[in-house]
């Protein structure tokens, strides 16, 4: 069984209970026969890497898949969770990782559509007394009628909070829900959480950040590869153990980045601006420099401009306004092609998308964006023997699991396709990488393998630019760390010299610190 | 010539024959609408305008009545939006092949039975619908004649348009079916069966297709001819996309469209120098140019003929 | 209505080929199949109309040369889609590109016959039929790169615009007009334009063997060929494509011209190796015939070859039918259609399969 609950009388009975529950996605095995319990009142944290399985046991209790085995007890009875609906019925509720929201509809019409009320008509009315009482309750400021793709993440979020909490649940399950958010709104979040249990509500509460984990919840079930690992009693444990836990083998938290001197300036971005998919300017004018030798980091909370400046440097978005250079070499307004033929190449924020071509083979994969080079090209034909050479050496020196390189990209593992976005980029020896979120959604093994790869590169004269959502990655790899805001860079510190509660204001737009 | 033609009995001529024309066009677009706002591209209209063409002409042919032949050819629509939606939903088949597919089908079909069933060689003539004057709005002048003398057909393709706006912003469904073009992950998790309500729509689209097939039959002429609705089908999807998937925008194009149609019929009778394929190659030049110089932002429904699954 | 029976569908793993070719084959018999039933009910025989049909198609040498007449220009259709529709570039305009292809290859000839020997005039023929076709497949990709016009939608227009412009041309304007005002065509072309035929007895002609050669050639390109690589991975990943720097725009507009140059060869030939004159009847929907071909070939070159041929086929039997039958020859518009659908049908479901629903307790 594994519980080490010693002290249960601070929470309620067993609200919600699964025994055995197992899912698969075959040949996958997601869930692994999982006994877990929640209290009431409590706030439950479900730890685990990436792949470990928690999102998929979290949309199980919501009746979003249904288990292959087992069975989930809700108050003691038997459940059988079959849609959303139902699970929502009785009392829970889900904010997902990906939020579930219409865009281009209001914050009311995101928590109307699919109520269960009498009629056919929308009951506008009753909405807004409700939207706005709940927002009171929890002092949050939120207008019923803005469109969604006008508010901030965190209110986005604050949209999906309340969708669960509008009919009243008992179990609220939250996935990952500071991924989007500064280390202020996480705060914010945590005493809202926190006040909620106060109250009597459940929570579930999926992350993979130790330091959350330590900081809100009552007990931790740790999940790895399917299985769960054990359940444990937060003040109770240290995070070492919880992180042994998670990966199963004592972590190394840091990759050692060494000091070296770093060259010349390589990549000069002066001013740039550019506009983002809805037409409104995300770039509001970026000033950066990246020198030979060295790892330049952007950190920044998603939604800040980083993925429009990433494209409008590698040259798939417009640049409206300032311009940047390659070695001197104007490179702003060429061709996506002109500019990685001079040497900028790229990691993709998703390899799946905008990275690889899942159809294809693992070797013609490797040649994506280098087919008309020489050697890979001969006259008007392919070079099928360099380029099956280049890719057999590839998969041998990136240790690439999968049984040939005339393999299906589509079938590798997450860790596996980033090894062949790697393989191709660093193969094609560029002067600067630009990577964008290069280590999402992989496994601690395999993310250590990408930091000793930049890290060699940086030692030889690579220039690069690391856009990261974690800061951990950030303040391990870079020399120097760039604060992005709203499109604008806030400032560049030395990392020796970064703290990280000044990193964290300026994720959230605080500029100087009031001396406390 | 021309003077002639300025008469203002000639102009409100072509204003009412707008109107007529409109029909056709609006009724299917609406239908059209209704489906892409859900996320499915049903490309087969054409077809399935076709179908009711032909399902008219049949009924009548074995001497079914007018009304009972309109309302058979809402049925073989339902049916035809039906069997697309289930295609291209549940088996998930690509949604451009699949409506092409339904108008290759629709029209082989329509020139083979035609043939088949007119081996006399006389064709069956079916009895047109009348005009209804409104009373007291038809006496207005100028406009009555234009808007207010028309058959009740196009007074219920114009009434759809509000009616489905409003079903559309106002009731539960309607959001469902809007939020399911837009995001069907979101509507799948607040418990509603995104698949039911694309089939739903896309059966709707069906029925207004042929519904707008049918009307070729019923009140602009009696004989049928297998190339009848003559891109009517393709015109309505472009209408949808020139009024931006909004309907009060969608009246707009299609009257536009209509205009120009009816000016081709009038002119010809007056022998103006221009030349009669000119004018009838006009709606489709037409059509190009607005798709160019369309500058608006495009508010496509975000997830239109992508496929839904939950895993 | 599936869960109330307890099964569930489910993601197949790939079928064995055997399988696969068996499932298509099952397709299309039953497509042959709800054919007869329409000729049953429209009251023919539909085993007696099979029976003329194949008789008709493969009968004997003359018929199955008739035959592969027939698929030449279906086959270049068919090649045009193959090339676009890989790289999900949904144009369905071969139907206006055979005839934009078969304008210019007779205005070419008007404009050069006097002057050039046979061999000369015969390469300006079929270099105007594909610059014909290619120009207006080029306009639609321009109108894609530039505006952002769907190609479906472009596509299909200018089909309606091209033939309205023939038939204003052949009906009003002198140039074009030919003697005999009964029928809207142009007058003959002169022997020397025509195309060369292969076997004496028979009108099989040279667009033949260019077809059979283009098949190939498209073959090549997209397997062993950088532009072919860039085809299939806009097909597959457009977005992917992007980032990698090919160019999109470019890719398109190269694409569509050569599709439509593809189509306008169909065209010249139909002109200038059947016909021998240019009118609206060259093509009872040849483009549209391509496509399916095309789709039910599953977008391979070499196996278009095959099909074509069947198609080809179908059109040659239908042509005897009215005579020996009494039924339409346009029975095998619905017999293409009905076998495109199936084989579509049977595709997808050969993706999924059917399984009981694991039990939650």
């Amino acid at each position: 069984m594994g519980e080490n609950i010693t002290s249960s009388d601070a929470h309620g009975p067993i609200l919600l209970e699964t025994r055995k529950l197992t899912k698969l996605f075959p040949p996958v095995v997601a869930n692994d026969a999982i006994d877990f319990e929640i209290r009431k009142g409590e706030i439950h944290c479900l730890l685990g890497e990436n792949g470990a399985g928690k999102t998929t046991l979290a949309e199980c209790l919501f009746g979003f898949y249904i288990p292959d085995q087992g069975e989930i007890l809700w108050k003691g009875e038997k459940a059988k969770l079959s849609s959303p609906s139902e699970a929502m019925k009785i009392g829970i509720g889900m904010v997902h990782q990906h939020f579930m929201l219409v865009d281009t509809h209001t914050v009311l019409e995101n928590i109307l559509l699919g109520r269960d009320t009498p009629g056919l008509l929308l009951d506008e009315k009753a909405a807004r007394k409700r939207i706005t009482e709940l927002c009171e309750q929890y002092s949050v400021n939120l207008d019923p009628d803005a469109l969604i793709w006008q508010l901030s993440v965190g209110e986005q979020q604050w949209v999906e909070i309340l969708k669960a909490l509008y009919e009243g649940v008992e179990l609220l399950i939250l996935d990952e829900p500071t991924a989007v958010l500064t280390p202020q709104e996480s705060e914010r979040l945590f005493s809202i959480l926190k006040s909620m249990s106060r109250e009597g509500l459940s929570i579930i509460f999926i992350t993979h950040k130790l330091n959350e984990v330590m900081q809100v919840s009552d007990r931790v079930t740790v999940l790895r590869k399917g299985k769960k690992v054990d359940t444990v009693t937060t003040w109770e444990i240290s995070k070492a153990d919880l992180a042994r836990m998670m990966v199963g083998r004592d972590v190394v938290f840091r990759v050692k980045r060494e000091e070296i001197e770093r060259g010349r300036s390589i990549l000069e971005i002066h001013d740039v601006q550019t506009y983002n998919d809805l037409g409104l300017l995300s770039v509001h004018g970026v000033n950066l420099t990246v020198h030979e030798g060295e790892i330049l980091g952007v950190a920044g909370v998603a939604g800040n401009g980083q993925k429009e400046l990433f494209e409008a440097l590698i040259g798939v978005r417009e640049v409206r306004k300032g311009e940047i250079f390659l070695k001197g070499e104007v490179i702003s307004g060429k061709s996506a092609g002109y500019i990685r033929s001079k040497g900028v190449a790229h990691i993709p924020g998703d390899r799946i998308k905008e990275g690889l071509v899942m159809d294809f083979t693992i070797a013609e994969n490797m040649i994506l964006g280098y087919e008309w080079n020489k050697p890979f090209r001969i006259g008007l034909q392919l070079n099928n023997k360099s380029i099956r050479s280049f890719a057999e050496e590839s998969m041998s020196s990136y240790d690439i699991a999968a049984p040939s390189i005339d393999h299906i990209t589509g079938n590798l593992s997450g860790g596996n396709l980033q090894k062949v976005v790697l393989a191709r980029e660093i193969g094609s020896a560029p002067a600067v990488i630009i990577a964008n979120q290069p280590c999402r959604g992989l496994d601690v093994g395999v993310i250590e393998y990408v930091h000793n790869q930049f890290l060699k590169l940086r030692g030889e004269g690579v220039g690069i630019l690391l856009f990261s959502e974690d800061l951990e990655e950030i303040l391990t790899l870079s020399d120097r760390i760039a604060v992005i805001f709203q499109g604008e860079i806030l400032e560049v510190i030395d990392t020796d010299k970064a703290v990280l509660q000044k990193i964290g204001l300026l994720m959230a737009g605080v500029k100087e610190t009031q001396d406390a | 010539m021309w003077i002639e033609f300025f008469q203002a009995a000639v102009i409100i001529n072509i204003l009412a024959a707008t109107i007529r024309i409109s029909t056709p066009l609006l009724l299917s677009a609406m239908g059209e609408l209704v489906a892409e706002r859900s996320g499915v591209m049903n490309l087969g209209v054409e077809g399935m305008m076709i179908f009711g063409t032909f399902t008219v002409w049949l009924v009548v042919f074995n001497g079914g009545g007018t009304l009972l032949a309109i309302a058979i050819a809402a049925v073989v629509g339902a049916i035809l939006g039906w069997l697309i939606g289930w295609l291209v939903i549940y088996l998930k088949m690509d949604q451009t092949v699949t409506g092409l597919s339904i108008n290759l089908l629709a029209s082989g079909f329509s020139i083979y039975m035609y043939r088949a069933f007119n081996i006399a060689g006389e064709t069956v003539s079916v009895e047109l619908l009348p005009n209804i004057s409104i009373p007291l709005l038809s006496k207005i002048p100028f406009l009555g004649q234009i808007f207010f003398m028309q058959s009740a057909y196009t007074y219920l393709a114009f009434l759809s348009v509000p009616v489905i706006a409003w079903v559309l912003r106002r009731t539960k469904i309607g959001l469902a079916i809007r939020s399911s073009g837009e995001n069907p992950a979101a509507v799948d998790t607040r418990g509603i069966n995104v698949y039911r309500i694309r089939m739903l729509s896309t059966t709707f689209g069906g029925i207004m297709a042929a519904l707008g097939g049918a009307f070729l039959m019923t009140v602009v002429s009696s004989r049928f001819l297998p190339d009848m609705t003559a891109g009517r089908g393709w015109l309505a999807i472009i209408v949808v996309i020139a009024g931006n998937w909004r309907p009060a925008r969608m009246i707009v194009a299609t009257l536009i469209f209509a205009f120009l149609g009816a000016l081709q019929l009038t002119l010809t009778t007056f022998n103006i120098a221009i030349p009669y394929e000119f004018l009838l190659v006009l709606p489709y030049v037409l059509a190009l140019l607005a798709l160019m110089l369309s500058r608006t932002r495009s508010a496509a429904p975000a997830k239109l003929a992508v496929p839904y699954s939950r895993e | 209505m599936l869960k109330a029976l307890g099964l569930e569908v489910v993601k197949a793993r790939q079928l064995h080929p055997v399988i696969q070719i068996l499932l298509v084959l099952i397709a299309i018999i039953l497509a042959f199949a709800l054919s007869g039933w329409f000729i049953n009910l429209t009251g023919g025989n539909p085993v007696e109309a099979f029976t003329v049909m194949f008789k008709g198609a493969f009968g004997d040498r003359r018929k199955i040369l008739e035959t592969l007449l027939r698929s030449s220009p279906l086959i270049l259709t068919a090649l045009a889609t193959v090339i676009t529709f890989r790289a999900q570039i949904w144009s369905i305009g071969q139907e206006g590109q055979l005839f934009s292809g078969a304008m210019l290859a007779y205005l070419a000839y008007r404009i050069f016959e006097p002057a050039l020997d046979r061999p000369v005039l015969l390469a300006v023929i079929v270099i105007g039929g594909f610059l014909g076709g290619a120009l207006l497949g080029l306009l639609s990709g321009w109108m894609k790169a530039k505006f952002n016009v769907d190609i479906i939608i472009s596509t299909v227009l200018l089909n309606y615009i091209i033939s309205t412009m023939l038939l204003f041309l052949l009906y009003d304007h002198k140039y074009w007009m030919g003697k005999t005002t009964y029928y809207p065509r142009t007058d003959a072309v002169i022997e020397s334009s025509w195309f060369p035929i292969l076997t004496h007895d028979t009108r099989l002609h040279m667009g033949f063997l260019i077809a059979i050669g283009l098949a190939l050639v498209i073959y090549w390109l997209l397997k062993r060929t950088p532009y072919g690589y860039d085809i299939r991975a806009l097909g597959a990943n457009p977005v992917a494509t992007k980032f990698k720097g090919i160019g999109i725009s470019q890719l398109i507009m190269v694409t569509m011209f050569l599709s439509g140059g593809l189509a306008g060869l169909a065209g010249a030939g139909e002109v200038f190796g059947v016909h021998h004159n240019l009118s609206m009847e060259i093509s009872p929907g040849y483009g549209y015939t391509g496509i399916i071909i095309a789709m039910v070939a599953e977008l391979n070159p070499i196996i278009v070859l095959l099909v074509g041929v069947l198609f080809g086929g179908l059109i040659n039997g239908s042509t005897v039918l009215i005579a020996a039958t009494g039924i339409h020859s346009s029975i095998t518009f619905v017999i293409q259609a009905l076998i495109l659908i199936s084989v579509l049908v049977s595709r997808s479901l050969m993706k999924y399969r059917l399984r009981r629903v694991a039990h939650v307790d």
